[in-house]
């Protein structure tokens, strides 16, 4: 299941795994269709094959039995013969000189007879009254040998008043006894001599077909090297067989050949054929070696196109998926090599030139906004002298100790000690404690210029008083709860400064019971805290706003550029009970 | 996503390319069998054959194979690029076989083997046959330089070469043989004179020279047709079927008296019984069948029958030894045996066959770079050289005698060769000795001039004739009857064509005296 659920997401995921596919779909009945037509095409042929064996055979049986016939003319001839009939009525034990020379007579007559009839190679004749053989290859004598008058009594016995066909002995012995030969390559009769007589053994005739005739009759039905044909009797012994096994040495089981027999109507006897299927799908066996040589580069085609379709479409597509994601990813100096100049390539180099043009934006619009920032701050800086300002300062002090204007004094004296603070160089972080010096020197101030109308505790816990805290963040708190809501108080106006470690967090807070904020107002400094929380650009308090809250805002970003997400500014109020502004900064162990 | 390298990139596409080239080849018609395994190679056997028809010579073949399957004729295809194919009549009715086979119309051979010159003439005659001198001058030059100018003569009719004239490898024939050992048991001298030989038979068929008890043994044997028997005839100073000379001018020695008295002879021997008395119906196998089996102890042989009949005579009988004798001598120191004709084989083509070329090609090649191969065998398999001596192995030599029908197609006299060859057999078979003594007292047919006018007509008919002779030596007709054989010759054509070979025989002496 998961092999299939595997191949049917890779099916889904690459277009040119889906195209490859398809197109062997399409493949696939096109094969199908060859394969049929070509198993076909055998069918055919082997019926044809069939059908032209079966002709043949008949007509080569024809041609067979008109052998026969010939064959029987010629017996009948020799039968009639008056040489003949007066030899055959010859009764001695021994030759006398006139029946020998009765019989050289008879010989020479015999080769005449194979002379013009031109098919015949051999006759020959046994004489069984006188146990006389005369043949026209071997000549005429008696014969002596008890093995061959067993044979001869057997070939006598066998033969009929007919000419029939003789069976090649498969003996291991001699097949040539008293001169005739028989073998599966040729074919050979026999006949018995009509007696006159009754009561007297009669006499054989046997006649040989040359060889070659033999041949040349079933020549035609061997089409080829490894055709065998075979005639055989009623009970299934081989008579005659070209080429000439008479056993069945045939290195081909009968399943590989195609087997066509006739029965002849007249004589008992079969002729087979035997042709292998090879030599009858010869023929067609080029088509068949074209259709597999189409179907497997058919194959081979589509695998190409789907090599293909993968190298030019889909590699691209991939590549340039994974620049795409790299550049999501941050890194945006990703260029994709290509030398295409087609679709792909101008895509590519497209890519490329947007990626360059979104780092350059970025970079950019970063400079440029840290310019911005660097000229203001040095813009700010350069209005403050610090010399000039302690100088005068001083100058302020003195001269109202003169006057022992201890009020003035004293002002100038905090607000001294409060800028020295201020523009400390180089520390961005003062300690809790520290940050409470300086506030209380702003505070007094604001006292003094309020006519003491309000008043301030400081609640900082002991823990938390060496830790760090950046600077200039409480004070612009408490310079809002001063201005917004301890000014406008006639009097018992209390200020409260907080500190405290609650889970991990410092927790700095400034409390006053002034005015509050009304509802509406609350609602967009709490909106304007969270646009800045939210802003992942955090130079965004530069953004000119209709507001105000530039303090707030100021606090806001630069304490989260600082302490990043964890830390929160959150602010509290009550309409005509007070306001509470408190900061949640992340602390960790051992700072 | 697997990323494809540069480097597998351009081994797929290779691949691809090999593919497509792969399938153009084998798609182009000129290169297909090679995938399709059909072959449209023409071998030597899909040409149409030339067929040509030829003597067994009575050979006969290992197991498998035939005059149409056999290593030698595979040579000789190979050699000449040609496809034969090869017919071989029965050889006891040879020449009346090819007669109905020439005359016939339809399914002619390309080539024949004949050896009758009087149906050479007739057939020339008869149109039957196709001029060849051009295609000797195109493809036999080897025929023209091995065949003698007095060969072609015989086959010239009015200008034109009808046959490729077959000459003979030894000249002569035949040998006298006797048992010594039964000449030994009978304690009887060599027999040298006529009378000495006659003597001899009567012993071998009396005297029970093989100590068996039976009366079993015969002193001659010889064939049907009289073959066999040409030194005997020759101490009677005559030879069978042979003009010979007598007063300067040629007459037929069948008819002369000399032949009665040979007659008469051979009567004398077979009444006596001396004789095998079933002769007539004997063929060459038979009678040899019968020296093998120690039945006879005296027979004139062919040369080459030390090494076949008499050897294997003495493979049954070991105590079996064989001699030969000097001719048998006849009144007036008169001795004699058949000696070859110059030609003595035709080779003829029909005159509508295509192939006239290529059988002229197959007979060049018998007569020039085959036939060192066709005659002595395959080298290293039936003979090879050792120290300049040839050394044969019999019993392959035996087993392929049967190259010796495609040998003597072409036969050429070449002492050298021959003195190699059978020296190479043997030695001890003697049978370069055997072939001098026969080329020393061969006679001549003194008639070798092409058929005349009444032959081609009459000849035929009066050869039967000679078949009167057996009913004469067997008895069944008197002696006196030659004399009614002579008359029926003489009337029958024979003083006619008498006075054509004369009238040739002038001609001929004339030229030859110049």
């Amino acid at each position: 299941m998961n092999m299939i659920r595997y191949a049917y997401d890779k099916f889904l995921q690459n277009s040119h795994v889906r195209l490859t596919a398809y197109f062997l779909l399409v493949l696939l009945p096109l094969v199908m269709v060859s394969l049929y037509v070509n198993n076909r095409a055998n069918q055919i042929i082997v019926k044809q094959a069939n059908e032209q064996n079966m002709h043949k055979l008949e007509s080569v049986m024809n041609n067979l039995e008109l052998t026969v016939q010939h064959v029987d003319v010629l017996f009948n001839l020799i039968a009639t013969n008056t040489k003949v009939l007066d030899i055959m009525a010859i009764k001695e034990a021994e030759m006398s000189p006139l029946t020998i020379v009765k019989y050289s007579e008879l010989l020479r007559e015999l080769g005449n007879i194979t002379a013009v009839s031109q098919v015949v190679s051999q006759i020959t004749m046994y004489h069984a009254e006188t146990n006389t053989m005369i043949s026209t290859v071997f000549g005429g004598r008696h014969v002596e040998e008890a093995a061959e008058q067993t044979w001869i009594a057997k070939l006598v016995a066998q033969a009929s008043s007919q000419t029939s066909v003789m069976i090649p002995e498969r003996t291991n012995g001699n097949l040539v006894s008293a001169g005739q030969s028989l073998t599966p390559d040729t074919l050979s009769f026999s006949r018995l001599l009509d007696r006159a007589e009754s009561g007297q053994t009669p006499s054989l005739m046997m006649m040989t077909l040359h060889k070659h005739k033999l041949a040349a009759i079933f020549k035609p039905l061997l089409t080829s090297q490894h055709t065998n044909v075979v005639l055989r009797n009623r009970e299934g012994h081989v008579i005659a067989a070209v080429p000439d096994t008479v056993q069945g040495s045939n290195t081909k089981t009968e399943l590989e050949r195609l087997k066509v027999s006739v029965d002849s109507p007249q004589y008992a006897w079969t002729l087979e054929v035997m042709q292998p299927y090879e030599d009858i799908y010869e023929e067609t066996k080029p088509m068949r070696q074209y259709t597999y040589l189409i179907i497997i580069s058919s194959l081979l085609l589509a695998l190409f196109i789907s090599w293909g379709i993968y190298n030019r479409i889909a590699a691209p597509l991939w590549q340039l998926t994974d620049a795409m994601k790299s550049l999501i990813g941050g890194h945006y100096d990703i260029q994709l090599k290509t030398k295409r100049k087609d679709e792909f390539g101008y895509l590519m180099h497209a890519y490329n030139r947007m990626a360059a043009h979104q780092k350059h934006l970025i970079q950019d619009h970063y400079e440029q906004q840290l310019r911005i920032v660097k000229t203001e701050l040095s813009f700010l800086q350069s209005q403050i002298n610090p010399h000039f300002l302690y100088n005068t300062l001083n100058s302020i002090y003195w001269t109202a100790k003169n006057y022992e204007a201890e009020e003035i004094s004293e002002m100038v004296l905090n607000l001294s000690h409060f800028f020295r603070l201020s523009l400390h160089k180089g520390k961005d972080t003062f300690t809790v404690a520290e940050t409470i010096e300086h506030l209380d020197y702003y505070i007094r101030i604001q006292q003094a210029r309020l006519l003491d109308s309000f008043q301030v505790k400081y609640k900082v816990q002991e823990a938390c008083k060496s830790i760090s805290v950046l600077k200039l963040l409480l004070q612009p708190l408490v310079e809002n709860a001063v201005i917004h809501g301890l000014e406008k108080k006639q009097g018992g106006g209390l200020l409260i400064v907080s500190g405290s470690i609650q889970n991990g967090f410092l927790m700095l807070s400034v409390q006053d019971n002034g005015s509050g904020i009304q509802g509406d107002r609350l609602h967009m400094i709490e909106q304007a805290l969270h646009e800045i929380a939210a802003e992942v650009s955090p130079l965004s308090y530069l953004k000119a706003s209709d507001i105000g809250l530039y303090g707030l805002r100021n606090v806001c970003s630069r304490m989260k550029m600082y302490y990043g997400k964890e830390a929160r500014l959150i602010c509290t109020s009550a309409w005509g009970e007070g306001t509470t502004v408190t900061m949640m900064l992340p602390v960790h162990e051992g700072e | 996503m697997v990323r494809i390298s540069r480097g597998a990139n351009y081994f797929i596409i290779s691949i691809y390319l090999m593919v497509f080239i792969g399938l153009l080849v084998a798609f182009y018609p000129k290169f297909s069998p090679l995938f399709t395994g059909v072959s449209t190679n023409k071998t030597s056997h899909d040409q149409q054959p030339v067929s040509i028809v030829i003597n067994s010579l009575s050979f006969t073949y290992p197991d498998g194979l035939d005059e149409n399957h056999n290593p030698y004729l595979t040579y000789i295809e190979e050699q000449t690029g040609l496809n034969i194919d090869v017919y071989m009549p029965p050889v006891t009715s040879y020449e009346n076989t090819l007669h109905t086979l020439i005359s016939s119309d339809t399914n002619l051979p390309d080539m024949l083997s004949i050896y009758s010159k009087v149906r050479l003439s007739n057939y020339v005659q008869q149109n039957k046959l196709m001029p060849l001198e051009d295609w000797i001058e195109k493809y036999g030059p080897d025929l023209k330089r091995v065949i003698p100018q007095e060969a072609w003569e015989q086959v010239t009719f009015n200008g034109h070469i009808y046959a490729i004239p077959s000459s003979y490898l030894v000249n002569g024939n035949e040998l006298m043989y006797v048992r010594q050992d039964w000449l030994d048991k009978l304690k009887l001298p060599r027999p040298v004179t006529l009378e000495d030989y006659k003597h001899v038979i009567k012993a071998f068929a009396t005297n029970d020279p093989d100590g068996n008890g039976k009366h079993d043994t015969y002193g001659l044997s010889m064939m049907g047709g009289l073959q066999y028997t040409s030194p005997l005839f020759g101490a009677f100073g005559i030879q069978l079927n042979q003009w010979t000379e007598r007063g300067g001018e040629l007459v037929f020695a069948n008819t002369l008296p000399e032949m009665k008295e040979a007659l008469a002879f051979f009567k004398e021997l077979y009444q006596e019984k001396w004789i095998d008395p079933y002769f007539p119906l004997h063929t060459r196998q038979t009678m040899l069948a019968n020296i093998e089996r120690g039945k006879v102890g005296l027979f004139a042989g062919a040369w080459y029958d030390t090494r076949g009949a008499i050897a294997n005579n003495r493979k049954r009988e070991p105590e079996a030894h064989w001699v030969s004798l000097e001719y048998p001598v006849g009144k007036q120191g008169r001795q004699g045996v058949e000696g070859s004709r110059l030609v003595h084989g035709y080779q003829v083509i029909t005159r509508g066959s295509e192939r006239a070329a290529d059988v002229i090609r197959l007979l060049n090649f018998i007569a020039g770079k085959g036939r060192e191969t066709l005659i002595l065998g395959f080298e290293h398999q039936v003979w090879t050289r050792k120290n300049g001596e040839m050394i044969t192995n019999f019993k392959e030599h035996d087993k392929h005698l049967y190259r010796g029908i495609y040998s003597s197609l072409v036969n050429v006299h070449d002492p050298t060769l021959q003195k190699l060859r059978l020296d190479s057999y043997g030695k001890h078979y003697q049978l370069y000795d055997n072939i001098q003594k026969v080329e020393k007292h061969a006679v001549r047919d003194l008639f070798w001039g092409p058929a005349t006018p009444t032959m081609q007509k009459k000849w035929n008919e009066l050869n039967e004739l000679q078949y009167n002779f057996i009913p004469i030596i067997v008895g069944v007709e008197p002696i006196e009857s030659f004399d009614a054989y002579v008359e029926r010759w003489n009337t029958s054509g024979g003083r006619q064509i008498t006075k054509e070979v004369n009238d040739w025989y002038k001609i001929v002496s004339k030229r030859i005296q110049k």
